[in-house]
């Protein structure tokens, strides 16, 4: 990091290289648009670059700095309004036939997709954060400026509103 | 810790007693050691797998987004800051332009006499013929 402070580009490359990845999928994750979260993800990394300077490794970790931003952007493009992300359209089923396995792990997780899309986007961040990217409960209330506390709750929050729309949605799938 | 305080740090944190807040691990691992509390940490444990798939993202596509991070740092450093670009010969053309007709107007304005007087608008009609740029002259 110190060498992207001192504006070197290719200690930049090997951090984005590493890191890049892992911003695109909170983001993701976020606003559920795979477009937007490339467009976060280049936006988050010019932060990182032009604001190199007045990242302090004693007070964060890098990856904790690089979620912040990630999130606070993620969050900005949640309030404006904008289409629907390309997930929403109906799926076209492939010609080749998959596993039954595959298939049920597919409808699963389209069926997580849309409960997750209910969720307020704070919620969507801890789930990410916490679930999706590993976090300890202490990283991830770091990453989203919250209290150990607050973080719980939001993660309690979340993982219940969650199953409940899972199961709401598993139900009405049955009764049809 | 209750089998229900359990079941409610496991509604929390999910099915792995690792991830749970380093206070509770110890009477939590004591409850997961019965079959109820088993059964707890199974089916959280199963809803925590379908949590922790991540969207897919390709290098190709991380390396994409990378290479236009990169590109617009470059075309940024390119740019030149806003007082070397006004410094420029083109830049300076219309601000010269400007700054002349602003010293012949203040030169004109300390020359010509505030009242009429003939010899003054025969000196503005030697320069600019008046009737010329009448409206309703013939052109």
């Amino acid at each position: 990091m110190l060498d992207v402070v001192a504006r070197r580009q290719q200690a930049f490359r090997v951090l984005m290289a590493r890191h890049m990845p892992r911003a695109i999928r909170i983001a993701q994750r976020i606003v559920r648009d795979a477009a937007e979260a490339d467009d976060i993800g280049q936006e988050a990394f010019l932060r990182v670059w032009n604001k190199a300077s007045s990242f302090d490794p004693s007070i964060a970790r890098f990856s904790t700095w690089l979620y912040r931003i990630v999130l606070n952007l993620s969050f900005d493009r949640t309030r404006k309004p904008r289409h629907a992300p390309i997930e929403d359209a109906a799926e076209v089923a492939a010609g080749d036939p998959a596993p039954v396995e595959t298939l049920i792990a597919a409808q699963q997780q389209r069926l997580l997709e849309a409960a997750l899309a209910e969720l307020p986007e704070r919620q969507r961040g801890a789930i990410a954060l916490f679930h999706m990217e590993g976090l300890s409960g202490e990283e991830a209330a770091r990453a989203m400026n919250l209290s150990p506390k607050a973080f719980e709750s939001l993660l309690g929050r979340a993982r219940l509103a969650l199953k409940k729309e899972v199961e709401r949605r598993q139900d009405d799938r049955r009764r049809a | 810790m209750t089998l229900d305080q359990f079941r409610d740090l496991a509604e929390i944190w999910g099915g792995d007693i690792a991830r749970w807040p380093a206070e509770t691990r110890g009477a939590a691992r004591v409850i997961a050691a019965g079959e109820p509390g088993a059964a707890v940490l199974r089916e959280a444990a199963a809803f925590d797998a379908l949590l922790a798939a991540p969207p897919e993202v390709t290098s190709a596509r991380a390396g994409r987004v990378s290479l236009a991070v990169l590109q617009r740092i470059g075309s940024g450093q390119m740019r030149e800051p806003w007082y070397r670009r006004l410094l420029q010969p083109a830049s300076l053309l219309p601000a010269g332009t400007l700054a002349c007709s602003a010293l012949v107007g203040l030169w004109l304005a300390g020359t010509l006499p505030y009242q009429h007087s003939h010899e003054a608008l025969a000196a503005i009609d030697a320069v600019f013929d008046s009737s010329v740029v009448t409206l309703w002259s013939p052109q």
